[in-house]
């Protein structure tokens, strides 16, 4: 009877430990920082989550969004714009606007990583040239989710910016 | 009592020509009238103007002009059709509620707007002529993030057009 | 009595002077103003993220266009070529030599809707080359090859294609609106 009781209190303990052990590494699981960081490329902290229907018969691609007239006030030191990387992409985006002036390339601002289905939509600028009309570069560079230091196909999207 | 009737009807016409008094020898005097030209002018104004986002040209045309005797034809902002004649354009969405854009006129390096106020452009000199000719401006929609789109926005513009002093001598 | 005759001699006088002189005389005019402005052009451009190229023949490339909504009259979504990662942008891939040595290069060819194949190593000739167009959601095809299909019979290591090498490349796309020709 003794034994039989030490073998059942000694088979709840080894439940007990394992159970024990299974929450330790899912604990630790969910700690973990993504796989992007600590390799020299960060995680853009203004991204938020994007709300956007998609199409679903567009798949196995970087889908990249194009953009319409950009309107900022002069001298402004932050702008509005959404810079989207659609949730179905298989990489991160890193954006950076350029501005062509007459003087010469100018660039506003440049993102760390935007993860799928998130967008800067508010950021800092620098160098917004004076008032007027001009053509401007979103360029978006990729890197893979698996290995964030392996690019991946890029775009180059025209747009115009207005400074009033 | 007719008599004096008379005399001050008399004395009514003389004060009112103009008489340049030209003095000769001892007591004769020279009167002279010279019947003046009315001044003539044209001014040519667009009934319509399609405006596009980066700006349209506003012509105003003097022609026909002569006999201005040192004056100049002043065209003006005489008001608008918005609440308190502001450079406003006024447009409805297609949800239902009406949306506005101002806009500006731009004469050389001079931009001409309101802000809000009342009556602020009122009399504001758009162009001037003492003789036949044509005078450009820009008329510019001020178009912003919040500017509501596939909206078609209307308003109107009415110019005041007189005859005034020309401020300098040389112009 | 009097002073009524007076005073109607002296405003007759007035009036009579007023009526003659010539002060600044009032006209006006009216402009209306119409202004329509337009929704921004929307769409989504969708490229690859990793293709298999073919040793043996052409690849076409998918280039997809969907959402695509108030494109202005007279405009397309032109999706050119910018660069590849080679020196000045030239496309060509590259790939850790098996047999060891020196790191393979390998020269792509591409072809986009002028529909003539030209070499990624004349990195002005494919700079800003179209390679689909779309007024519309819809799909387009560009095409690559790889030199070894030019040269056939070519022994140098860099215009053949090594079995065993991993060849890789990745390519940065122009989009934008610009005007049909």
């Amino acid at each position: 009877m003794a034994n039989k009781n030490r073998i059942h209190i000694a088979i709840l303990t080894g439940i007990i430990i394992i159970l024990c052990i299974a929450l330790g590494v899912l604990w630790n699981k969910s700690n973990t920082d993504s796989p992007a960081s600590g390799m020299g490329l960060v995680l853009d902290d203004n991204a938020s989550d994007w709300e956007e229907s998609s199409d679903d018969s567009v798949s196995k691609g970087i889908q990249i969004p194009g953009y319409g007239t950009i309107t900022v006030k002069s001298g402004a030191e932050k702008m509005e714009m959404s810079l989207v990387n659609p949730k179905e992409n298989p990489c991160y985006f890193q954006f950076t606007l350029i501005v062509h002036t007459d003087d010469g390339d100018v660039t506003l601002y440049q993102s760390d990583l935007v993860e799928p289905g998130k967008a800067i939509t508010e950021f800092d600028v620098r160098n917004l040239p004076p008032k007027g009309t001009y053509q401007m570069t979103v360029a978006v560079n990729t890197w893979s989710l698996e290995n964030p230091e392996s690019a991946m196909n890029g775009a180059e999207v025209s747009t115009t910016l207005q400074v009033i | 009592m007719k008599f004096r009737k008379l005399t001050a009807a008399a004395l009514t016409c003389m004060m009112c020509i103009a008489l340049p008094m030209t003095s000769l020898a001892a007591n004769t005097t020279e009167f002279t009238f010279v019947d003046k030209n009315e001044p003539t002018y044209t001014i040519t104004i667009p009934s319509t103007l399609e405006l596009e986002k980066d700006g349209s040209e506003l012509n105003i045309t003097a022609s026909d002009v002569a006999y201005l005797d040192g004056k100049k034809i002043s065209v003006t902002i005489a008001g608008t059709d918005y609440y308190r004649n502001q450079m406003v354009l006024e447009g409805e969405t297609s949800s239902g509620p009406r949306t506005s854009i101002r806009y500006q006129i731009i004469k050389g390096d001079e931009v001409i707007e309101t802000t809000g106020g009342k009556d602020q452009v009122n009399g504001v000199e758009l162009a001037s002529f003492t003789e036949n000719g044509t005078a450009s401006l820009i008329v510019k929609p001020v178009i912003t993030s919040t500017t509501q789109k596939d909206v078609l926005y209307k308003g109107s513009i009415t110019y005041g057009i007189a005859l005034t002093d020309t401020a300098d001598p040389e112009e | 009595m009097k002073f009524f005759k007076k005073l109607t001699a002296g405003l007759l006088t007035l009036a009579a002077c007023a009526s003659m002189s010539m002060a600044a005389f009032a006209e006006e005019g009216t402009t209306s103003l119409n202004l329509f402005v337009p929704n921004d052009p929307t769409y989504t451009i969708t490229i690859p993220a990793s293709v298999d190229l073919s040793a043996t023949e052409p690849t076409d490339i998918p280039v997809t266009a969907s959402d695509v909504n108030y494109i202005p009259d007279g405009k397309k979504i032109s999706v050119t070529f910018v660069k590849g990662t080679g020196t000045y942008g030239r496309l060509y891939m590259t790939a850790d030599n098996p047999n060891g040595g020196k790191q393979l290069l390998h020269t792509l060819y591409i072809k986009g809707t002028e529909d003539e194949w030209k070499s990624g190593a004349l990195e002005k000739q494919i700079k800003g080359m179209e390679l689909a167009s779309f007024t519309e959601d819809g799909v387009e095809n560009f095409q690559i090859k790889p030199a070894a299909l030019v040269f056939p019979d070519s022994t140098n290591d860099n215009l053949r294609i090594i079995k065993g090498a991993k060849y890789t490349e990745t390519m940065t796309y122009g989009i934008g609106l610009t005007d049909i020709q």
